[in-house]
């Protein structure tokens, strides 16, 4: 593990180095609108040391986050003078302000926050030091290789949770997807009872999610559960959906995909309602069958609807805590099912181990960033997904 | 009480291209100004300028004598009326109108006095109570004009207020407009792309093309004497025909001759001032307009042509024909009861007071004003 | 003759599915009904019926009664619409700036706007709880709704620009002329005129905030000022005997949330495509 973990301290220090130089170009570059490269060290050298100065000066325990807030609306600040002379944007910085305030406070000063306690060192011991006044260590990346290397939780490793994540949200979408499909091309025909179908199968989206993931760990109870019990009838015995590792998951997948099908389902049905009838008409004098209707026109204008579907949901599915907590009995509890998410979350308040945590936390959001920069990339490619 | 509207260099431009070049005119209190000009030519840009709605980047605007340039439009003292005539949709017709006077904080029974006068001046009694959805276009323009008046500005914008109406309310409204003028002795600042409002509803036209005022002048001025080929062939309906040739010294006589073997020989008040052209090997274009030809009967004045009638457009009171004389393809006017066939010959008779002259290169008319 | 029995056929089997997937959808609601009906002694039966044969309403007293029920609605009410009155006050004026003015960083901001969605809370969850602990703000309503009005944000101020993109810019221009500052004219005009979209903006804050457990979960700690899935969660324990309990209470708040969502969520969803589709 040793040289894993030296390789893993120098490529971080490498890269944290030229991001923030990276970060400072592009800052200069888009609000100033000047990029002149001997200004470009000056004025990097500028704002790390008054960053640092800051930050050293109103000491405490996050004076590195405190430095970059106030780099950041210093910057805001300059933006704003640069731009005064005609007061121009005045008006809108005003509007858009108390939005950006909060944002500021509450989601960008947390996360550099966050960013500065992966490399400390606090967990349950020394929370009581630092909560009383004192700063909080320097560990360098000690953090980030034990996330890498050991367990977050009980036994399971990172790359366990990362493989079972990769799992869930595969399995969930395409029977997310899939099913909401099959759905909405059943439900896309003239019927009777029609309004019925949809209303109840809403349901699952309709649902307070607390309520539904809840009941359906009821019903997966070994031995009251309706699920066991149905197993029964058809000579399936003794599952135990409440620790066993297997079926632990899948009675998550289960759920989650129970809940996610309303969303597609009404998401493609709009998509389907969207196609003209003159399509396939037009196909069906040209001697085409239903199944090359299907692939020939339905596909494919489904795919600006298809698309972003698909992007929420992934974002979504790989975000969700709430069904594998509620489900596996929540503090401590069942480990077999658990995800990145909620490992971190378990990481962090069922076993307090903090500095940890924020070392995990910023290695799932690495891993969300990578993700959408690849999508973006992707996607640009096929289909323009706008807002 | 209204008054003067003076524009001093004003410039407007983008990154990539200038928009508004270096403007300046006046309006005296009272006058009737129209913009004309393509689309694109800057004309609304000048306008929200005037406005406030847009900033400028040079220049100098005064309403009477305050300086406006760099005012809010709140606070100049102006009221405008938009192409989609911009009504608030969820108040009612006399909420629309008593708005602006509502703002400045008129006591109730002033806005009720003067909401009521402006809409018995427009005819919009009957409709105080509804919403702007319940109107008709013409009826929706009305309340945009009366909410204009009704506070009395020191000047009034149009922004091309009547390109959303169909021709006969256009009509009937450019008479209400006009009338409106004359009622309150309004300065006015009308902006449109049609010709026929310009000719019939301005004091003052000022023609625009991208950006650069092309002239500024009375309507018959920019009619009879148009300084260049863009303005003369924008005023009048159907425009203006051109035919491109060279002006010669033939026996003393200064005589134009076309490329294709044209003659005419200019009239004799025109004879001395372009005799120095003549002879000279620059491109010349001759305008002449649809209405000045007539079919050739009795005592001719004018030069007499042969030409072959390929189409004709019945327009009513007119027929438009376009001919072929000597390989030229020319649109004439003919009054009503004529209406030439297809193929038929015809003897025309060309007469006009004014010449219109130009050179090619430079587009500016050569003929003295 | 063989076209109408095939696509008989075919009917057949589309109900079929369909009518299958209506059950698998309603099922575990109805089962919840089941429990709550069922009396004390006999939770655990392993019956199949949907109306047990003694069916009662004691766990609906006691549920109401005995426990915080009403208490955890009264909090998540007050948190639910402090978060949504936040949220979509904040969001509208940063939508409208987004919507009407060029200015430096818009582009950036909204592109930040999108990033966010895709942040889990959790991840956020730990520095912002070190934060109110902090601000001595962990176990207090202030807490929860600050937390709960930055996640709305982002979407409210979407969905509020698309909708104030459809508003023709000549009503502010009017409005101005006639004598409204810019931002009066925002707030005399556009704002009035834009209350189907803000009734949307505030419907979805309103349901994120009423349904949302685990943010809850970390900040606030003392029983008295649990919302309602807290207290739900209270009640199911380990499937001991406060199961029915559970049932009941579950019951009692599902529906009211059901129908609003019934009722109003054709309403959203054409409200989603608002900003899009008008011309």
């Amino acid at each position: 593990m040793e040289p894993l973990a030296a390789l893993i301290h120098v490529a971080a220090w490498l890269l944290l180095t030229l991001g923030f130089l990276a970060a400072v170009e592009l800052i200069l570059y888009w609000f100033l609108y000047q990029y002149q490269s001997q200004y470009f060290w000056y004025g990097s050298a500028v704002l790390g040391l008054s960053a640092g100065l800051i930050g050293r000066q109103i000491g405490g325990p996050d004076g590195l986050s405190v430095g970059v807030v106030v780099g950041l609306a210093l910057l805001f600040g300059a933006a704003l003078a640069r731009y005064q002379v005609k007061g121009r944007f005045a008006v809108p910085f005003m509007m858009l302000a108390p939005a950006f305030i909060l944002v500021s406070l509450l989601v960008i000063y947390p996360f550099f926050f966050e960013f500065r306690l992966a490399f400390a060192n606090l967990n349950l011991y020394s929370i009581s030091k630092w909560l009383s006044g004192e700063s909080l260590g320097w560990v360098g990346f000690d953090n980030f290789v034990k996330v890498l290397t050991t367990s977050p939780l009980q036994t399971a490793t990172f790359w366990d949770l990362l493989l079972r994540t990769l799992l869930w949200t595969g399995i969930n979408l395409i029977f997310h997807v899939g099913c909401g499909l099959g759905l909405a091309l059943l439900l896309n025909r003239p019927l009777r009872g029609k309004a019925i179908y949809r209303t109840l199968l809403i349901l699952p989206w309709a649902m307070p999610q607390v309520v539904a993931v809840l009941a359906w760990r009821g019903e997966f109870h070994p031995q009251f559960g309706f699920v066991n019990q149905l197993l029964g009838l058809v000579g399936i015995h003794n599952i135990n959906w409440w620790s066993d590792p297997v079926p632990v998951f899948l009675s998550c997948c289960i759920v989650n995909i129970w809940l996610g099908i309303p969303f597609m389902m009404i998401v493609f049905l709009g998509g389907l309602q969207a196609i003209p009838k003159s399509y396939y008409e037009a196909a069906s004098i040209d001697g085409a069958s239903k199944l090359t209707q299907f692939f020939q026109i339905t596909l494919p204008m489904l795919k600006p609807v298809v698309v972003p579907s698909i992007t929420l949901g992934t974002i979504w599915t790989f975000n969700n805590i709430n069904v594998i907590y509620l489900m596996t009995g929540q503090d401590g509890g069942n480990e077999h099912a658990d995800i990145l998410v909620s490992a971190l979350y378990k990481s962090a308040f069922t076993y307090s181990r903090y500095s940890f945590s924020a070392a995990f936390a910023m290695i799932i959001f690495a891993i969300l960033i990578g993700f959408t920069l690849f999508w973006m990339r992707v996607s640009r490619g096929t289909e323009g997904v706008t807002s | 009480m209204s008054s003067s509207l003076t524009i001093t260099n004003v410039v407007k431009a983008y990154s990539d291209k200038v928009v508004l070049n270096n403007l300046s005119f006046k309006a005296e209190p009272g006058e009737f100004i129209v913009l004309v000009g393509p689309s694109g030519c800057g004309k609304s840009t000048l306008l929200r300028a005037v406005a406030g709605l847009e900033g400028i980047g040079f220049g100098k605007i005064m309403i009477g004598d305050r300086d406006v340039t760099n005012l809010a439009p709140k606070d100049r003292d102006i009221a405008m009326v938009f192409q989609d005539y911009a009504l608030y949709p969820h108040k009612t017709v006399y909420e629309n109108i008593a708005f602006g006077l509502r703002i400045r904080r008129f006591p109730e029974t002033k806005i009720d006095e003067l909401v009521r006068a402006a809409a018995l001046k427009l005819d919009l009694m009957p409709y105080l109570e509804r919403k702007p959805a319940a109107l008709s276009g013409g009826q929706r323009q009305r309340v945009a004009i009366g909410r204009a008046i009704v506070r009395n500005p020191k000047i009034f914008l149009f922004d091309e207020p009547l390109s959303n109406l169909d021709a006969k309310l256009r009509g009937s409204m450019r008479i209400s407009i006009a009338k409106l003028h004359k009622e309150l002795a309004a300065t006015i600042l009308y902006v449109t792309h049609d010709q026929v409002e310009a000719m019939t509803l301005a004091d003052k036209i000022i023609v625009l093309e991208g950006g650069d005022v092309q002239q500024m002048g009375t309507p018959l001025d920019l009619y009879y004497h148009p300084s260049n080929i863009f303005v003369a062939t924008f005023i009048g309906s159907p425009s203006m025909n051109l035919l491109e040739g060279r002006l010669l010294d033939r026996d003393g006589s200064v005589v134009f001759r076309s490329d294709l073997g044209l003659e005419h020989r200019l009239a004799d008040e025109y004879q001395s001032v372009l005799r120095s052209a003549a002879g000279s090997p620059r491109k010349i274009l001759w305008g002449v307009r649809p209405e000045n030809f007539r079919l050739a009967e009795g005592d001719c004045v004018g030069p007499v042509y042969t030409a072959r009638v390929v189409v004709t457009e019945l327009l009513g009171p007119t027929s438009t024909v376009l001919c072929d004389i000597k390989g030229h393809e020319i649109h004439i006017s003919l009054p009503a009861p004529h209406r030439p066939t297809r193929g038929q010959e015809i003897r025309i008779e060309f007469r006009s007071r004014h010449l219109y002259m130009f050179d090619k290169e430079s587009t500016i008319s050569i003929v003295p004003s | 003759m063989t076209e109408d029995k095939s696509s008989w056929r075919k009917t057949w089997w589309v109900h079929l599915l369909l009518v299958g997937g209506a059950m698998a959808s309603a099922f575990p609601l109805l089962r919840i009904v089941t429990v709550s009906l069922r009396p004390g002694d006999r939770l655990f039966s392993t019956e199949l019926a949907l109306i047990p044969a003694d069916a009662t309403l004691a766990n609906y007293v006691e549920v109401f009664t005995k426990t915080g029920f009403f208490s955890w609605l009264g909090n998540s009410l007050i948190i639910t619409v402090l978060t949504s009155l936040i949220g979509v006050c904040l969001a509208s004026t940063a939508a409208y700036a987004l919507s009407r003015y060029r200015f430096p960083g818009k582009s950036q901001v909204l592109v930040f706007l999108m990033a966010t969605q895709m942040i889990p809370v959790v991840v956020l969850l730990l520095p912002l709880y070190f934060m109110l602990k902090k601000l001595s703000l962990i176990d207090t309503f202030a807490g929860v709704v600050a937390a709960y009005s930055v996640t709305t944000l982002p979407f409210c101020v979407w969905l509020l620009k698309g909708y104030f993109d459809t508003v023709p810019r000549s009503l502010e221009e009017a409005a101005q002329v006639d004598g409204l500052t810019e931002v009066g004219s925002f707030w005399r005009i556009v704002l009035p005129l834009s209350t189907p979209s803000l009734a949307i903006a505030m419907l979805y804050s309103i349901t994120q905030a009423w349904n949302e457990y685990i943010v809850a979960r970390v900040i606030l700690q003392s029983s008295e000022l649990y919302t309602w899935p807290l207290g739900l969660f209270e009640l199911q324990g380990d499937f001991s005997a406060r199961w029915g309990l559970f049932a009941a209470a579950s019951v009692a708040v599902s529906i009211p949330v059901v129908v609003v969502f019934l009722y109003s969520s054709r309403w959203l969803l054409s409200g989603l495509t608002l900003g899009g589709v008008k011309g």
